[in-house]
């Protein structure tokens, strides 16, 4: 229970004062969403000016500014006041030279929320009306003054933190050195909390008993795949298999469809002579139907976990040659077919329904014709099954049946839904399948149909291929030592705690670890198993668990070894690696090391880690496909698996920025970005083909650039099924600006797009914008949105709305920007971006900073974000540049 | 889609009489001995939530009293009326709009506000659990998406939304070698829990006061699973309930089609929660409707459901807004009226013993209100048929808390605080 006296000195407080218990939740959750202190922001905003209210002076050192107790003296304490105490609040009561308490605080923000909605001051006799503008000002004031004490009472230090998901998946991969790509036993940990879209701030990350129990027997199943203890050097196997061992239906046997037909060498329909082939003349990008060997399944997969070859014999046929005239085909004009190798983890997924838990494994472009053989290196576990589909194909019972019943009428049959309908006394059905009864005598469509189709000759299986024996797994914590009884216990404990908890370790400290091993097996467990359990419970214990950044009585500087990790998890998130150990075990990392080392480590490939979770998180691109586009309206975001090259067009452009050194203003506006064939043709570029991302030069008719221009922003900025301005303002406002507006106070009716059609999302905005309240944060949230009008809920470029209600009618792009500038189009207002590319750079500084030490940075270190991003503009704004600033930062090498 | 029949959305209402017909051997005479124990007769607790709450225009009766003319979005509820009652103005006071608010229906403080005493965010289900669930397989059950299920500790509760894992984990036995297996597994992970603390303790003598906070977890949590081992182990042994899986595959006799794909398998998950309260799996079911901006496959919607909950009061937009949230009414409504049809142990129907809340932290969904909440208690142990309205003094309502008081009293937890609550509803409901 908290003092509520000075709230209503003096007054009774009834049942009111019961419901304030949980007030204090007000204050910082209503600005939770504010990354910075605002003096600073308002500082910025000035500077920024896409933001800019005026300035007014805040501490939080103090209480009410003057003119904010002067406008509550004028209109509020007649009600309000010593005299009368509606609804028990009084205002008369907040102090001017010294801090709100919390109270006071709470009672601020219902003043707030009551001004925001426009109910107080009430339009009555006897109370003076202020003027609009006189509120504005007043509201501005405590908004900013609410929001820096919320930003006061952060955490300047980062709090101990558990590895993520992530993390911890990556950590496992190079502590146990064991394959993490083929089999994530992760799948089921509760979703990590994001703050500001990161998901590891060390605040935010908890953990449950659930969790605890998931690492428990998620240690089990990674030390499983681990150890190999008495096992035998396995054997590598070679299958071998053409077109007749898969699943499909000889072209003799009269298949009723087109779906996988088997064309036996020397039959009637062989007319390559190049022995027994497959066709495959449907697929879906996500397949519901393999097409698997399967005598291979019946053996019951592969027989070892281990590396596999696999290589497959296959081409294109009727491609462009395939004689119809029809739309549905017209999408190889402009790509080839393409074969997708997928992996069943065990032979039950192949199931129709089980499509979401396979592995894709590779996409290949295939040559029309002559065949090519495509090889592929893939770890597969034990029962394990490698398949194929046509990745990019048509449906059979959508496109297909479309082409043939304009072209082959006579072939077509009832299909089982309609045959169901008639069943149950669906007129319409009945007469349906009637008049389709005189087509049962007629050629099947597989007879007559030669639209575009997969053929596979040979696939060809070998392994498990082991370079070393025992793998490398075992090596890295046993050695070649294969008898579990004989392997020294304490050196092992210690050897593996050193590396799993990130520090240097004394014996005594680890010796209950080997204890327990001994215990076990004098309880009668195994060695194996004895040894297997030791090491779960180091893998459960919280100094591998949680990032110890040690003492804080010793001062706020990490430890070498800290640092090291800090460093390791940012770049790589995981744990370091021998090297970067070794320099850690030499003594402090000064700066030429820490500047070395980053060098070396964003050039390996586990640098991929921070390329993908720092722009998934950063740009929120995690988010795609939470609201996934409509599949009616946006049926090419599904059948040419934008989502993932998205994904990739982001990360792809962002790995070379780093590679590169590249301009980080690159990210604001840029005349090239990476595509592959599919993302060219989206984005409406011609002359790319294949599914090979490579760097491509854009034109201005592409309305391209930037991270503005790519389908990832563009998609994940909408609700999958209509745009709106103010999600994509609130985007760069936050992301690209770091000036993130308040939230709307609670309960404001939104007013929401008209998805009709009928008036444009601008017009329905402007009465948005002539409300007083809302018209602050909007004039500044919706001008970046009115410029990324010209792209539809998936990225695409639209010059007209398509309208359902009237006539398609012009995207307008144009808008202003608070201070004034204004823009035409999103290419003028990319040209407005950049002209603020200091506060950019201070964004991304800040942005790095907080994914670096897992915690919100506060107005404290906003002197020394300053400074790093004055450093990095002054080389020239390149990426790796800006990094190095940040690992040598003051805020990077403290706790 | 040409030639098919159009369908109502009770797509499938198959299943018919599902649960009454089910033998339960042994069960009747194991559950009377326990049962006879209490005099309270309340015994179990289900929480229906759909995440953006339900369109307040139809929500809320205009007339209060027992002659309440039953809201549009509710008819479906109609025979249902003498077992349960309407509220209006009841508040989560303190939190905040948006969307966090969802998850905050059943404790009405937000994560943000309890950094430092993380224990008030547990939730009433999780309350109820600890004084129902001690006597099941199972103290609880979060089936579909969750978010508003909170622990002790202040954690959100994971749930399980695929009925054929919530089938499994309540009716199918493991084989005897899985069962040996996982014997030792309790076993040995326990003693690897006390191994890990000797590293937490020493840990804990070093560290600053946040960080001791979120060590505090980590031994909260060895605790709760060295419990929940115990559990474990102690029903291993016990035989899970026998039952066909009809539920969730389909009747062989006849051509009903068990569909699992959401909405659809919305009746499933009410048919599993049945089945889980008859047979005595658990007392306490939490089960949550999940938002996001999914296109639903009823006629006449055209725009997702996250649009169309931001409707900005246009009428067509409220009319697919209302085919959702009626069907979700609906859906209710064969829930209580199976409760209603099936017995439990002592031959009563099992809403007789059951507490069933539906509703939601989320007032109003276009201003992401958290005001004027729909909630709608039903099932027995209180004087229902009533729509109770409260003043609204300025903008504050009734504090939910009071309801939620009243129902841990019902149920014998002799508490008068819990959540944001005032005093109790005892008044209205006993």
């Amino acid at each position: 229970m908290k003092n509520q006296a000075n709230r209503a000195q003096g007054t009774p407080l009834r049942h009111l004062s019961k419901n304030f218990r949980s007030r204090p939740a007000a204050a910082s959750s209503r600005f939770a969403a504010v990354v910075r202190a605002s003096l600073f922001i308002t500082v910025l905003q000035t500077q920024a000016a896409i933001a800019a209210p005026d300035p007014i002076a805040v501490s939080a050192a103090q209480g009410l500014a003057p003119h904010v107790q002067q406008y509550f003296k004028q209109h509020c304490h007649n009600c309000h006041g010593k005299q009368k105490q509606k609804a028990d609040r009084r205002l008369d009561t907040f102090p001017t030279g010294q801090p709100l308490d919390e109270d006071a605080r709470d009672l601020l923000e219902e003043a707030l929320d009551a001004m925001n909605r426009g109910e107080m001051p009430p339009r009555k006799d006897g109370i003076p009306a202020p003027s609009e503008q006189q509120t504005r000002k007043v509201i501005t004031w405590i908004t900013d003054y609410l929001d820096l004490i919320s930003n006061e009472q952060k955490s300047s230090t980062t709090v101990l933190r558990r590895l993520n998901r992530f993390e911890y998946v990556r950590t496992i991969r190079d502590l146990l050195g064991v394959d993490v790509d083929s089999f994530d036993p992760t799948g089921d940990f509760p979703p990590d909390a994001k703050i500001h879209g990161f998901d590891n701030n060390g605040e935010a990350l908890t953990l449950s008993d659930y969790q605890l129990q998931r690492y428990l027997e998620v240690a089990e199943s990674y030390l499983e795949q681990a150890c190999y203890f008495d096992r035998p050097t396995p054997e590598t196997s070679n299958w071998s298999y053409t077109g007749k061992d898969f699943n499909g239906v000889l072209s003799y046997q009269r298949a009723p469809v087109t779906w996988r037909l088997i064309i036996p060498s020397g039959s009637p329909a062989d007319h390559l002579k190049r022995g027994d082939y497959l066709e495959i003349g449907h697929g879906q990008p996500s397949e519901r139907h393999p097409n698997f060997v399967t005598s291979f399944v019946r053996e019951g997969g592969v027989p070892a976990d281990g590396w596999y070859q696999i290589k497959i014999k296959a081409a294109a046929a009727n491609r462009l040659n395939h004689g119809y005239e029809h739309a549905e085909f017209d999408r190889y004009l402009k790509e080839p077919l393409k074969l997708a190798l997928w992996i069943a983890p065990e032979a039950r997924l192949l199931n129709k329904n089980a499509a979401d838990q396979r592995r894709l494994a590779e996409v290949w472009d295939l040559p029309d014709g002559q065949p090519d053989v495509f090889t592929a290196r893939v770890w597969l576990r034990k029962g394990a099954v490698p398949f194929i589909s046509w990745a990019n194909g048509i449906s059979s019972k959508g496109n297909i049946r479309r082409v043939a019943e304009k072209h082959h009428p006579e072939v077509i049959r009832a299909t089982t839904t309609q045959l169901d309908a008639a069943q149950l006394g669906d007129p319409e059905a009945q007469a349906l399948v009637e008049k389709l009864k005189r087509n049962d005598k007629n050629p099947l469509l597989s007879e007559r149909y030669h639209g575009p189709r997969v053929r596979i000759w040979n696939m060809d299986i070998s392994g498990p291929i082991h370079e070393q024996w025992p793998p490398a797994s075992h090596q890295l914590l046993f050695g070649k030592q294969m008898d579990a009884s004989k392997v020294d216990l304490d050196k092992l404990v210690l050897r593996f705690t050193t590396r799993a908890f990130r520090q240097p370790v004394k014996p005594e400290e680890v010796k209950h670890y080997s204890q327990f091993i001994l215990d076990r097996i004098a309880a009668g467990n195994k060695p194996e198993r004895a040894i297997k359990m030791g090491l779960t419970a180091i893998l459960s214990s919280p100094r591998f668990l949680y990032l110890d950044e040690g003492d804080e009585q010793k001062g706020t500087a990490l430890a070498p070894h800290e640092l090291a990790a800090r460093l390791s998890y940012f770049l790589w998130s995981s744990m370091p690696d021998a090297l970067l150990t070794e320099k850690a075990n030499a003594g402090e990392l000064k700066e030429k090391e820490l500047t070395a080392e980053t060098q070396r480590m964003l050039a390996d490939p586990k640098a991929s880690a921070f390329i993908e979770h720092f722009t998934d998180h950063w740009l929120r691109i995690d988010t795609l496909g939470a609201m996934p586009p409509d599949p009616k309206a946006f049926e090419t975001y599904y059948k040419d698996r934008l989502e993932i090259f998205f994904k990739q067009e982001t990360r792809h452009f962002f790995a070379d920025l780093l590679k590169e050194n590249g301009s980080i203003l690159n990210l604001l506006d840029s005349d090239y970005s990476f595509l592959n064939g599919t993302l060219a043709q989206h984005y409406g570029v011609e002359g790319i083909t294949g599914e090979e991302f490579r760097k491509v030069k854009f034109k201005p008719e592409h309305h391209r650039g930037g991270l503005l221009g790519q389908g990832s922003v563009l998609t994940l900025t909408a609700n999958g099924i209509e745009t709106s301005p103010v999600v994509r303002g609130v985007w760069v406002m936050e992301n690209l600006l770091g000036t993130p507006p308040s939230p709307p106070p609670p309960d404001v009716e939104p007013l929401e797009p008209d998805t009709r059609g009928a008036v444009t999302i601008r017009e329905q905005l402007k009465k948005h914008r002539n409300v007083a309240a809302c018209a602050d944060c909007h004039d500044r949230i919706d001008p970046a949105g009115f410029a990324l009008e010209f792209y539809d809920p998936i990225g695409g470029y639209r010059s007209h709305y398509k309208s359902r209600a009237a006539r398609n009618p012009p995207v307008d792009g144009s808008g202003r920007l608070v201070s004034g500038e204004s823009f035409r189009n999103e290419r003028e207002f990319k040209e407005l971006l950049l002209a603020r590319k200091d506060r950019f750079t201070e964004t991304l500084a800040a942005k790095l900073l907080s994914y670096a030490t897992g915690r919100e940075l506060t107005f404290r270190d906003d002197a020394e974000i300053k400074r790093i991003a004055a450093n990095c503009a002054k080389q020239g704004y390149g990426l790796q540049d800006l990094i190095t600033e940040v690992v040598n930062s003051s805020i990077f090498k403290q706790r | 889609m040409t030639g098919i029949p159009k369908i109502e959305f009770p797509r499938r209402d198959i299943l018919r009489g599902l649960g009454i017909a089910i033998a339960l051997p042994g069960f009747r005479s194991l559950r009377a001995e326990s049962e006879r124990q209490s005099t309270h007769p309340l015994k179990r607790f289900v929480c229906v939530s759909p995440n953006y709450g339900m369109n307040p225009g139809g929500f809320f009766p205009k007339e209060t009293g027992s002659d309440y003319e039953m809201p549009a979005l509710l008819t479906a509820l109609q025979p249902h009326r003498e077992s349960l009652s309407l509220f209006t103005n009841l508040d989560h006071p303190g939190v905040g709009g948006g969307h966090g608010c969802s998850n905050t229906f059943l404790n009405g403080v937000e994560l943000k506000s309890t950094k430092e005493n993380p224990q008030r965010l547990l939730s009433l289900d999780q309350r109820l659990a600890e004084h129902l669930g001690q006597t099941t397989r199972f103290q609880s059950m979060l089936l579909g998406s969750g978010g508003f299920s909170w622990s002790r500790a202040g954690i959100r509760l994971p749930t399980q939304s695929d009925p054929v894992r919530v089938f499994t984990n309540l009716f199918v036995d493991d084989a005897a070698k899985a069962k040996q297996q996982t014997r030792q597994f309790l076993n040995e992970d326990t003693s690897i829990l006390d191994v890990v603390q000797q590293d937490a303790k020493s840990l804990r003598l070093r560290l600053a006061k946040a960080d001791q906070q979120k060590l505090d977890q980590y031994f909260t949590s060895i605790r709760e699973v060295e419990r929940k081992l115990t559990r474990q182990a102690e029903w291993i042994d016990v035989r899970k309930p026998s039952i066909t899986d009809d539920v969730i595959r389909g009747r062989d006799d006849d051509d009903t089609i068990v569909d699992l794909q959401y909405p659809y398998n919305t009746s499933v998950m009410y048919d599993l929660m049945v089945l889980a309260l008859q047979t005595n799996s658990t007392n306490v079911i939490c089960y949550g409707h999940p938002g996001g901006n999914r296109l639903f496959p009823f006629d006449g919607i055209t725009l997702g459901y996250h649009s169309l909950t931001h409707h900005g009061k246009r009428p067509e937009l409220l009319k697919e807004l209302s085919i959702i949230e009626r069907f979700y009414a609906s859906q209710f409504a064969n829930f209580l009226g199976k409760l209603k049809e099936t017995e439990d142990s002592d031959g009563r129907p099992l809403l007789d013993s059951t507490a069933v809340l539906f509703g939601s932290g989320m007032g109003n969904a276009s201003s992401h209100s958290s005001r004027n909440l729909p909630v709608l208690l039903a099932g027995g142990g209180f004087q229902h048929g009533n729509h109770h309205r409260f003043e609204r003094h300025n903008r504050d309502g009734r504090p939910l808390g009071d309801l939620f008081v009243s129902i841990l009293q019902q149920f014998g937890i002799e508490q008068d605080q819990f959540s944001n609550n005032g005093s109790n509803l005892n008044h209205l409901l006993i």
